[in-house]
């Protein structure tokens, strides 16, 4: 480090921890906190003092909330009977900004990988044949990536599923929105001409 | 250093936030690892799952470098086969064994043909499940072979008759046939009799030529590295003895 200062260079150790900043970059953001102190630096401090107190893992579904059940799986305007089923909180925040879909979600925490080493116990798979079983839920949609890993946690959902009397959906593959077709991979457009319906 | 060559994609683990370290099967250089900037990323991720035919580079200063590939897509083949759990798992168990068994570097050109030729068949929508369990189980008898552990199906290991072979030694891996095998048919494993010509099988044959390999995986191959056979084949099995 190079700032001389021990809880600066800290600071810097820290920052340079986080996703998409190297060394550089968290030297770059602690100047630029240190400037900002009062508008910036105090205010995140406590935010992330807030968080770090007060965030817990739902216990239902895996959201993280400041509560257990979440608001998520508490509100009452949303549809109790579909079950979308994701890989990670990224992608429940993903899915709920899209603002397409108002039903419950259900977190994995991960997909099967023999590569990495995930198991099926490692994962929520319980937890959600429990909450699939509960009477209420009619659906249950799998909304894991479409990749192999992701593909191959579906199945073995959708196998553990088979006989509790729940429809089981999946999200579609294919064309992104803005997508032209010409800058599209392989797979995207097999995917997509599989996939296609009456229109 | 360097290299080009064609590849089968195995495996790719995620290494920081964009890149991986690429698990590769390639024509002539064998089993390869390789760092993959920006692997993880949008251009790439699709590119890079198991089953899909690349051409890649690899650079590296030294040979014992660990090197960095840079990928071209040649084939898709992931998209067709994971649609189904079957074709999923033969291929995820096929992935792991090689990725578990075989050595680094090391040109293993006939199991790259055959691994090359059963991603074609299971990515091809017009082949039966039972056509493709059968071709998985024939890959596995292969690599036993080409691993040093064949199973010898040429001959009755007693009476040296090439008919009517019915059942394998679990200790030698040699044939013996019905009459030979009465005495000891509890002790001894089922031979299909898909290894022996290309006659239809049913779910009861399948269901025996996995544990008739199986049982000399785990023998030969996979009880000495202290580890037991992917779990995505007891799923593969598991989906046939349903």
């Amino acid at each position: 480090m190079t700032s001389h200062n021990p809880e600066i260079d800290a600071l810097v150790h820290l920052l340079g921890k986080l996703p998409g900043l190297g060394p550089r970059s968290a030297r770059r953001a602690v100047l630029f906190l240190i400037k900002k102190r009062v508008a910036i630096m105090t205010p995140l401090a406590s935010a992330i003092n807030k968080v770090a107190e007060n965030i817990l893992v739902c216990d239902t579904c895996g959201n993280l909330d400041t509560v257990s059940p979440c608001a998520i799986c508490t509100d009452p305007k949303r549809d109790q009977t579909t079950l979308c089923v994701v890989e990670d909180v990224a992608d429940l925040w993903a899915l709920d900004r899209a603002q397409g879909y108002n039903g419950l979600y259900h977190i994995l925490g991960g997909v099967l990988s023999a590569l990495d080493g995930v198991r099926p116990e490692d994962l929520s798979i319980d937890n959600l044949i429990m909450r699939a079983q509960n009477g209420t839920v009619k659906e249950v949609i799998l909304a894991t990536n479409a990749t192999v890993d992701g593909q191959t946690t579906a199945h073995y959902i959708t196998d553990k599923l088979q006989d509790k009397g729940v429809e089981i959906t999946a999200i579609a593959h294919g064309v992104p929105v803005g997508g032209e077709l010409d800058y599209l991979d392989d797979g995207t457009l097999t995917a997509a001409l599989r996939a296609r319906k009456p229109f | 250093m360097e290299w080009s060559d064609e590849g089968l994609v195995l495996g790719a683990q995620k290494y920081g936030e964009n890149d991986v370290i690429l698990d590769i099967l390639t024509l002539e250089h064998g089993r390869a690892k390789g760092f993959v900037k920006g692997g993880s990323g949008r251009r790439l991720r699709g590119v890079l799952q198991s089953g899909n035919s690349v051409v890649v580079t690899w650079r590296a200063r030294l040979a014992t470098n660990l090197g960095r590939f840079s990928v071209e897509s040649s084939t898709a083949r992931a998209v067709h086969i994971y649609g189904d759990m079957v074709r999923l798992s033969a291929m995820n168990s096929l992935a792991t064994m090689l990725i578990k068994l075989l050595p680094e570097r090391e040109n293993v050109e006939n199991i790259y043909a055959g691994y090359e030729a059963i991603l074609n068949l299971l990515s091809d929508a017009d082949a039966t499940l039972n056509h493709c369990a059968i071709a998985t189980i024939k890959f596995e008898a292969g690599l036993l072979q080409s691993l040093g552990f064949g199973l010898d199906l040429s001959a009755c290991a007693l009476s040296g008759e090439v008919d009517n072979l019915s059942h394998v030694s679990p200790k030698s891996g040699r044939a013996v046939t019905a009459t030979e095998a009465e005495p000891y048919v509890d002790k001894l494993l089922p031979l299909p009799a898909f290894f022996l010509n290309t006659s239809e099988a049913t779910t009861q044959d399948i269901l025996d030529g996995f544990n008739l390999t199986g049982y000399f995986l785990r023998r030969h191959l996979f009880h000495p590295l202290g580890v037991d056979l992917p779990e995505e084949r007891s799923r593969l099995v598991a989906s046939f003895e349903k």
